[in-house]
This record gives C-alpha cells, sequence and structure tokens, in this order.
C-alpha cells in the first residue's frame, strides 16, 4: 500500500516535471531570446555564487582545505 | 544576424505585437542555431576558455551543457569537451596559456603529465573555484567522432560554439541514463535533457536520423516515452 503511494507521488511528480519541460520549451519557441534567458542567467548565476561561497569558505582554514582535496580528487 | 520574429504565425499573437526581437532559430542546412541570448556565467566560462583552446584544439562540446546553452533550466557541475588529437608541442602552449589566464588543471600542473592522462582519462580545468569545471577529454570512439565529424554550430552575438548534432545528443542522452524502466526514468536529469532538446527542436530535427541514433544505441524503449505527448 505504501509502495504504491510513494509510486504514485513519483509518478505524478514526473509528470509535472515533464509538463514544465515542455511548458519551457514552448516559452522559448514562442519568446524572445533576451526574455527567457534572463530567468536562465539568476537561476545559472545564483548557484555560480553559491558554489564560489562555498569553495571559498572552505579555503579559509585547514579542515576546510583538506575537504577541498578531497572533493578535487573525487572530481577527477 | 538575420532578423527573426519569435516563434510562429499563431504563437506571435500571443506576444505583444510591439515587441519585436529575436528567438532561438535552427537553420538546418547551414546546420546553424542563432540565439540571441543573455549569457549567463557558465555560457561566459565556455566562451572564455573556447577564446584560448581553439587557437591549438578543434573540439566540439557535448552532453549536459548543449542542452542549457539551447534554453534548458538547470545549473552543471562540468561542461563536457571533445578534442581532436594534437601535438604535445601544442598542448603545452595551451595548457600554459590557460595556466596564464587563470585556470587551473585539477589534475595536475605538469602539462606532460596532462597530456599523457588524455589517453587514459578526461582532465579537468577551472577558475577559481573547482564547480564549475571543463572536462577536457580526446576522442576516443567513433560515437566521439561521430559528434565531432557532424558538429553544428550555435552562433551568438559574442562568439560561435561547437556543439554535437541534436539527433545525436538526444539518443546519447537516453543511453546515458541509468536504465529503462519509469523508476530510474523518473529522477534522471539526462531524460529531461533530453526531453528538453526534442521539444526545443522536434520541428526541426532529422527525425530518420534520430531514429538511426536511437536503434544504434538500443534506447526505443526510453524514446517511446520521451516522445509520449501524454506525458
Amino acid at each position: 500500500m505504501r509502495t504504491f503511494k510513494i509510486n504514485s507521488k513519483k509518478k505524478e511528480n514526473f509528470k509535472e516535471r515533464i509538463w514544465f519541460i515542455k511548458y519551457w520549451a514552448n516559452f522559448i519557441k514562442t519568446h524572445p531570446d533576451k526574455e527567457w534567458s534572463k530567468g536562465q542567467a539568476i537561476l545559472i548565476d545564483s548557484q555560480f555564487q553559491s558554489a564560489r561561497y562555498f569553495y571559498k569558505s572552505l579555503e579559509n582554514n585547514s579542515e576546510g582545505r583538506k575537504i577541498l582535496k578531497q572533493i578535487l580528487k573525487l572530481k577527477i | 544576424m538575420k532578423e527573426r520574429l519569435a516563434g510562429n504565425k499563431t504563437n506571435q499573437k500571443n506576444i505583444k505585437s510591439s515587441f519585436i526581437s529575436y528567438a532561438m532559430e535552427y537553420d538546418t542546412k547551414k546546420r546553424e542555431i542563432h540565439s540571441d541570448k543573455v549569457l549567463n556565467e557558465l555560457d561566459k566560462l565556455v566562451i572564455d576558455f573556447i577564446n584560448i583552446i581553439e587557437k591549438y584544439a578543434n573540439y566540439v562540446i557535448v552532453s549536459g551543457y548543449v542542452s542549457i546553452l539551447l534554453g534548458r533550466s538547470r545549473a552543471s557541475e562540468d561542461v563536457d569537451f571533445l578534442i581532436q588529437g594534437m601535438k604535445f608541442s601544442d598542448f603545452r602552449e595551451m595548457f600554459n596559456s590557460l595556466i596564464n589566464r587563470g585556470y587551473e588543471c585539477a589534475n595536475t600542473s605538469n602539462p606532460r603529465d596532462a597530456y599523457e592522462m588524455l589517453d587514459e582519462h578526461a582532465i579537468r580545468f577551472f577558475k577559481e573555484t573547482p564547480v564549475p569545471n571543463i572536462e577536457f577529454k580526446k576522442i576516443t570512439n567513433d560515437i566521439q567522432e561521430e559528434a565531432f565529424e557532424n558538429k553544428i554550430k550555435v552562433i551568438l552575438k559574442e562568439k560561435v560554439l561547437l556543439i554535437s548534432p541534436l539527433e545525436l545528443q538526444i539518443a546519447y542522452k537516453l543511453y546515458l541514463m541509468a536504465g529503462g524502466n519509469f523508476e530510474e526514468i523518473s529522477s534522471d536529469k539526462d531524460f529531461e535533457d533530453a526531453k528538453h532538446i526534442y521539444e526545443t527542436f522536434k520541428e526541426k530535427i532529422n527525425k530518420d536520423k534520430l531514429h538511426k541514433y536511437v536503434k544504434l544505441f538500443k534506447v526505443e524503449d526510453k524514446f517511446n516515452i520521451l516522445k509520449n505527448e501524454n506525458f
């Protein structure tokens, strides 16, 4: 019963995300690039700023620098 | 750049009549996509990187950033560049130019080591912080060669970028997914990237080519879900 509820919730969630992807694709096709890309830039730039803040804060102490090294190793 | 109105005639009715501007347009004959987009930080990083490497290396951009460049509303940790094989002397010059312009190679600071690593795996370059970074990979198989040989241009005001053909990009994204059952598809960013490109360019993409790639990657089931209008 519980599994069914989770699956049904997941399906609903998936449908909503796919609906939005279609909505957004249509928005891109029917609106000037400058309009949709402004929103996209706000989203991407804010994530950039968060990442920069996170890494800068790690560089500030020795424990953080160790973690940073580990992250770099994982990425490689 | 050619002047274009946003969308088709029906859609234009929905746009304020006073608003004349440019909408992304794919010219399939010329294999060019024109875009007037406002650049985000990721676009700027990619352009900066290309400005340095294009003198030394032939490249094509593949994977997630292609979807983002074409409007997908998500961020990414990395941008994937495929590079044709190059001489060590060119690589060393390119490597040093990147370092002089503020980039770091996450794998090594030695250009010879970095060059040799390319035979085994990708290397990563970043500026200031490790995220986002550029994944720099040598072309080693037929699929990557196909992406390179059939690359298309994305013409921005600031720069021309070379990307994988959209048909290959869609099929490859479906192939990259972990599995084909609903559980896996429902939480997969690769599926969503493929869906974004498909929905944005479905009137323009070459269906025969797309089916050829779908068959090649054996992703027919996932593709049927992707094009299902009920989702």
